[in-house]
């Protein structure tokens, strides 16, 4: 691994700790600014939809809290300079301690600051405001993608073809999403119902707009209703058949590992085109799919029936390109 | 599929694209009624002129592999298959044959170039 990716790593897992002691922050910088405001007892429970059953005094409620923040903080930390964990295990941990994290800072500030505005603890209904601790949760998602990713093993998992030297490969696949199909014949229907009466009453200006989101929608799933993907001196490109849009492009040179795998819809997002932070994906089926991880460490997967194909031509065309410049400068000293 | 073309062969780069295609057909590479690569992306991704291309997709066509849909592309043949399985088996019963008595390949090429010229 080269010195600047060790780097890298390394400042993901210090800002996924520092992201982890964030909670903490929250609650002393929340009591220090409420510190004068506060009342001495503040509400800490409720056990339904009416006002709080017990309170807390400020200190030992602050001491609570502190402790559901900063236990994870110290765990994260901890976690991170740990030597010997593996990168998946890290991010999971790290999920886990930013919900529990996020979960802290929010019950001291819904008690804190429900408690100041209403002033007697017993008369503080929690009400909508529990949504606030249920949002927080989702803190754990922060830290999750700011660690750095599970990295693969060129050497374990490509395979190679071998070709004469004076030969040129290519693969090509058209693939059929039967699923956006389906979503564009009921998108289809959709809109007919919800616009069609006012388009044969001649009405059709007067909804434009939604007629308009709603074509756009229908060629963009329908986009994806054949794809083709193309693997060859150029990289892997993914171009709806139907329309002729490119709707991925992957460099040769860009790619840093390409390998099949069992794709789990779960792992992905779900079915269909998914797009997350680092990654996105066509996923037509549980099954076998063409994973690219990038040299930017982004990656790319789609559902394909024979995976092994295009992976080991686009590992084998990207080395041969990689080795022409070293041949050049061999030839040229 | 995987097309490979080898610009030193002494086989034309259009028959040698159109042998890849007989193969995946025959192995089930190409499901009949399976859309074939355009010829311009075809010829762009193996680096030879788009005319090769659709030379090979003439033979093709010619020899009822696949047919050509106007302004839709290339497809195989839905009755594709059982030709070629059947080209296939004759040329299996062929090998078997010539080995039994004492034939080496080359003299089985040589054999069936002659044939061909015939």
């Amino acid at each position: 691994m080269s010195n600047k990716r060790v780097s890298a790593e390394i400042v993901r897992r210090v800002l996924a700790a520092a992201s982890l002691c964030v909670p903490v922050l929250v609650v002393i910088i929340s009591w220090w600014v409420w510190r004068d405001s506060l009342p001495a007892e503040l509400a800490s429970h409720w056990s339904g939809a009416g006002p709080a059953d017990d309170a807390m005094s400020v200190g030992a409620l602050l001491a609570l809290n502190l402790g559901m923040t900063g236990v994870p903080a110290v765990a994260g930390v901890t976690i991170s300079v740990w030597p010997g964990i593996s990168a998946r295990a890290r991010r999971g941990a790290y999920f886990f301690l930013g919900v529990f994290g996020g979960m802290g800072a929010a019950t001291w500030l819904l008690s804190a600051g429900l408690t100041m505005q209403v002033g007697d603890p017993y008369e503080v209904v929690l009400g909508a405001w529990v949504i606030v601790s249920f949002v927080a949760a989702g803190y754990g998602i922060i830290p999750f993608l700011i660690a750095p990713r599970p990295r693969l093993k060129a050497t374990d998992v490509e395979k190679r073809i071998d070709f004469a030297p004076s030969a040129v490969g290519a693969w090509s696949q058209t693939i059929t999403g039967n699923m956006f199909l389906w979503v564009a014949i009921g998108l289809i229907i959709l809109g007919s119902v919800i616009y069609g009466p006012a388009v044969i009453a001649g009405r059709a200006l007067d909804q434009i707009v939604g007629i308009v989101v709603m074509a756009v929608a229908i060629v963009l799933v329908a986009s994806f209703v054949r794809l083709r993907v193309t693997a060859d001196w150029r990289g892997l490109r993914v171009v709806s058949a139907i329309f002729r849009i490119p709707l991925k492009r992957i460099r040769l040179d860009a790619i840093d590992v390409v390998e099949a795998a069992e794709l789990r819809p779960a792992e992905w997002g779900g079915w269909g085109y998914r797009i997350m932070p680092g990654r996105s994906a066509v996923i037509l089926r549980k099954g076998p799919g063409l994973i690219v991880t990038t040299k930017r460490e982004k990656q790319f997967a789609i559902s394909l029936d024979d995976p092994e194909t295009p992976a080991a031509l686009l590992a084998t065309l990207r080395d041969d390109n990689a080795a022409v410049p070293e041949m050049k400068r061999e030839s040229n000293p | 599929m995987l097309f490979v073309v080898d610009a030193s062969s002494s086989v034309s780069l259009a028959e040698q694209i159109a042998v890849q295609v007989r193969s995946g057909v025959v192995s089930g590479d190409l499901k009949p009624g399976e859309r074939l690569p355009p010829a311009r992306d075809l010829a762009k991704s193996l680096r030879v002129n788009m005319h090769t291309v659709l030379r090979a997709y003439a033979e093709l066509r010619n020899d009822e592999v696949i047919e050509m849909r106007q302004g839709r592309g290339a497809f195989v043949r839905k009755d594709a298959g059982a030709g070629l399985i059947h080209v296939t088996e004759l040329a299996a019963q062929l090998m078997h044959e010539a080995r039994k008595l004492g034939l080496t390949q080359s003299d089985i090429v040589r054999l069936i170039q002659r044939g061909g010229i015939r």
